[in-house]
C-alpha cells in the first residue's frame, strides 16, 4: 500500500532493508522526503524516500524445459515498483527456458521497459539422457 | 571399511559449509563432509526470496546465491565431500579419537577423525507437536516442505491457504502464495506478538493485504480427502482457548510455521549435554559441546535468524578444531553464563575467558528500551526493541572478560 503523499506530512513505517526493523519517521517537503528519524544507519535515509514510491526486489521462478528442476528461481536485478507486480508475475508466468541455465544468466532484459532484469538465482543442469 | 581423516564435519548446509572452508584455510588438511542429501547448501537452495547475507558476505543475497558462493569456495578445497551420508553414531575412543558411522546410499560407512563439527541443522516441528488435531487429509504441509514444492518444482499447494505460526518461513511463503495467485486467508499466531522478523511482517503480509490473526490457535483441521478447512479459537493471556470464541475457516490448504528444533539426536546419543532452552547442546566460548574434540554450527547450536550467524558460528567451530588438531586445548577452567532477568537462551553456555566471544540470545518476551547487561564485568548493550523473534547477538573482548572474578556471569535485560 503506498502512502498518500501530501506536503509536510510525517510517514511512519518500519525499515526492512535489515532485520533491525528501525521505525522510521519521514518529514516530506514538496513530495520528497526531507528528514529521516529513528534510522540507526544511513540504509534508512534511503529506504524511507523509496518507501514514498515503494518498491521491491520480485522474486519468484520461471518454467525450465529440459532441466534437471522443473522451474528456475528468479529475481530482479534491481527493486521494482510494488504495483506492478501482478502484472510481473503473470509475465513471468507465462515464460519457459531451456536448461542449462547458468545462475546470474538474464532471462528476461529490460523487463516491462523498467532498465531493469530479470536474471537467474541458481543453476539448472540439462537432464541426463538415459 | 575405516576412513581416518583430522576433521569430520557433519551437515552441508551454511554451518557445514563455512566450517570446512575456514578448516581448510586454517591449515587442516585431511576434512571430509558428511551430507545425507544429495545436493550441498541445505535449505539455501530452496530459500529463494533476498536478505542473506548482508553480514557475511556484505551483499544482498538470495539463498541459492549464497549458497553458489560458499561451493565455489569449497571447490578451491580439498575437502572431500561424502554426498548421501547419513551420520546416525559417534562414538568417542578412548585415545579421544571419534568414530562416526552412518549410511551412505544403503551401505554402511564408518570415518575415523581427530575433531568433529556437527552442523546437522534443524527440523521443523510437525502439527502433532503443537496440537492441531483432527483429519489427516490432502494438503497439510510444513513451510519448508511447500517452500521446496513451490521454488524448487513449481508447484504451489493449494488455492485458498491458512498458515500456521508467523515465524520467517511462515510469513515469506505467505507472499510467495499470494504473489503466486492463491488466496491466503490469513496468518494464525498463538502469542499476542508475531514470531517472525518484523521487515517480513511489513514486506509479507502488509504489502499483501493478508490478514494477522494473534492470540488465535488452530486447533483442527477439517476434511475427508482434501482440506476442506481449519477451526481456529481466541486463547486467553495463558494461552487457553476462550469458550465460544471458535471459528471456522475454509481453505484447501494448511501449512505450518509453527517452530523448528535443533536436530541433536546424534550428539544426545553421543552423550552430550542438552540446554533445554536452546534445544541444542550445552558448549563453551569454542562451540566446543560437553563432549571434548566435538563442537557444534549452525541451528543444530540454537536456531538462528540470519544464515549469516550459522555460517559465522561454522567458522568459529573450524576454528577451535584446527587448534585443537595442530596443538591441542589446555586445561580451561570455564565459567557459567547464567540467565537472568528476560533472558530465554545464550550461547555460548560456559566461557574460558581465553578469547573474545560473540554471544547469541534471546529475550522471553517483547520490551522497549533495555540493555542487555552483563553483570560480572559491568558491560551493557542497548537493546532498542527487543522481541523473542530477534535474536541478539553481541561480541566481548577477552579483555573484558578477564575482568571477572566471579564464577559465573549472569545476563540481564533490563529497562534503561
Amino acid at each position: 500500500m503506498s502512502p498518500i503523499v501530501k506536503d509536510d506530512q510525517v510517514l511512519e513505517f518500519t525499515c526492512i532493508v535489515c532485520p533491525m526493523g528501525c521505525r522510521l519517521r519521514a518529514t516530506l517537503k514538496d513530495g520528497k522526503v526531507c528528514s529521516v528519524e529513528g534510522n540507526r544507519c544511513p540504509r534508512g535515509i534511503v529506504y524511507a524516500q523509496n518507501e514514498v514510491e515503494p518498491k521491491r526486489i520480485l522474486i519468484s521462478v520461471v518454467k525450465v524445459s529440459g532441466g534437471n528442476l522443473p522451474v528456475v528461481s528468479v529475481k530482479t536485478s534491481e527493486p521494482m515498483p510494488k504495483e506492478m507486480m501482478p502484472e510481473a508475475m503473470r509475465i513471468l508466468s507465462n515464460v519457459t527456458v531451456q536448461a542449462p541455465i547458468k545462475i546470474g544468466q538474464i532471462i528476461i532484459r529490460d523487463f516491462l521497459g523498467l532498465k531493469i532484469n530479470v536474471i537467474a538465482t541458481r543453476n539448472v543442469d540439462p537432464v541426463q539422457p538415459s | 571399511m575405516w576412513e581416518n581423516y583430522d576433521l569430520a564435519i557433519i551437515g552441508g548446509g551454511p554451518a557445514g559449509l563455512a566450517s570446512a572452508i575456514r578448516a581448510w584455510k586454517m591449515g587442516v588438511e585431511s576434512i571430509v563432509l558428511l551430507e545425507e542429501s544429495n545436493f550441498l547448501g541445505g535449505v539455501l537452495p530452496q530459500c529463494i526470496h533476498p536478505g542473506f547475507g548482508l553480514h557475511y558476505f556484505r551483499e544482498d543475497l538470495t539463498g541459492p546465491e549464497f549458497a553458489a558462493k560458499l561451493l565455489d569456495q569449497l571447490k578451491s578445497t580439498g575437502v572431500n565431500v561424502l554426498s548421501g551420508s547419513y551420520a546416525e553414531h559417534l562414538e568417542v575412543k578412548s585415545g579421544g579419537e571419534k568414530e562416526i558411522s552412518g549410511y551412505m546410499y544403503g551401505r554402511a560407512f564408518k570415518v575415523k577423525c581427530k575433531a568433529a563439527i556437527c552442523a546437522a541443522g534443524c527440523r521443523e516441528r510437525s502439527r502433532f507437536e503443537v496440537n492441531i488435531l483432527g483429519d489427516r487429509p490432502v494438503g497439510v504441509y510444513t513451510a519448508g516442505e511447500a517452500q521446496t514444492l513451490m521454488d524448487m518444482y513449481g508447484v504451489l499447494p493449494g488455492s485458498e491457504i491458512v498458515v500456521v505460526g508467523s515465524g520467517d518461513v511462515g510469513l515469506i511463503m505467505a507472499r510467495r502464495f499470494a504473489l503466486e495467485g492463491a488466496d491466503v486467508k490469513a496468518v494464525v499466531e498463538v502469542m499476542p506478538y508475531p514470531g517472525g522478523l518484523t521487515r517480513n511482517i511489513i514486506q509479507c503480509l502488509e504489502d499483501f493485504h493478508i490478514p494477522l490473526y494473534l492470540s488465535c490457535m488452530v486447533t483442527e483441521i477439517k476434511g475427508s480427502r482434501r482440506v476442506e478447512g481449519v477451526k481456529i479459537v481466541r486463547v486467553d493471556e495463558k494461552l487457553n482457548p476462550i469458550h465460544g470464541s471458535e471459528n471456522f475457516l475454509k481453505c484447501n490448504a494448511v501449512i505450518l510455521a509453527v517452530g523448528l528444533k535443533p536436530r541433536v539426536e546424534l550428539l544426545a546419543k553421543a552423550g552430550a549435554l542438552i540446554d533445554e532452552a536452546t534445544g541444542g547442546p550445552v558448549v563453551n566460548d569454542w562451540l566446543e559441546t560437553t563432549i571434548p574434540g566435538v563442537f557444534a554450527a549452525g541451528n543444530v547450536l540454537v536456531i538462528n535468524d540470519l544464515v549469516d550467524y550459522a555460517a559465522e558460528q561454522g567458522e568459529r567451530a573450524a576454528e577451535s578444531a584446527a587448534k585443537l588438531i595442530h596443538e591441542g586445548f589446555p586445561t580451561f577452567k570455564f565459567k557459567r553464563v547464567v540467565l537472568g532477568r528476560n533472558v530465554r537462551l545464550i550461547v555460548p553456555h560456559l566461557i574460558s575467558c581465553a578469547q573474545d566471544v560473540t554471544f547469541y540470545g534471546r529475550v522471553g518476551k517483547p520490551e522497549e528500551n533495555v540493555q542487555v547487561r552483563f553483570e560480572e564485568i559491568s558491560r551493557a548493550f542497548k537493546l532498542p526493541i527487543a522481541r523473542p523473534s530477534e535474536m541478539f547477538r553481541f561480541k566481548i573482548s577477552a579483555d573484558d572478560l578477564l575482568k571477572m572474578r566471579d564464577e559465573k556471569i549472569m545476563v540481564n535485560v533490563v529497562k534503561v
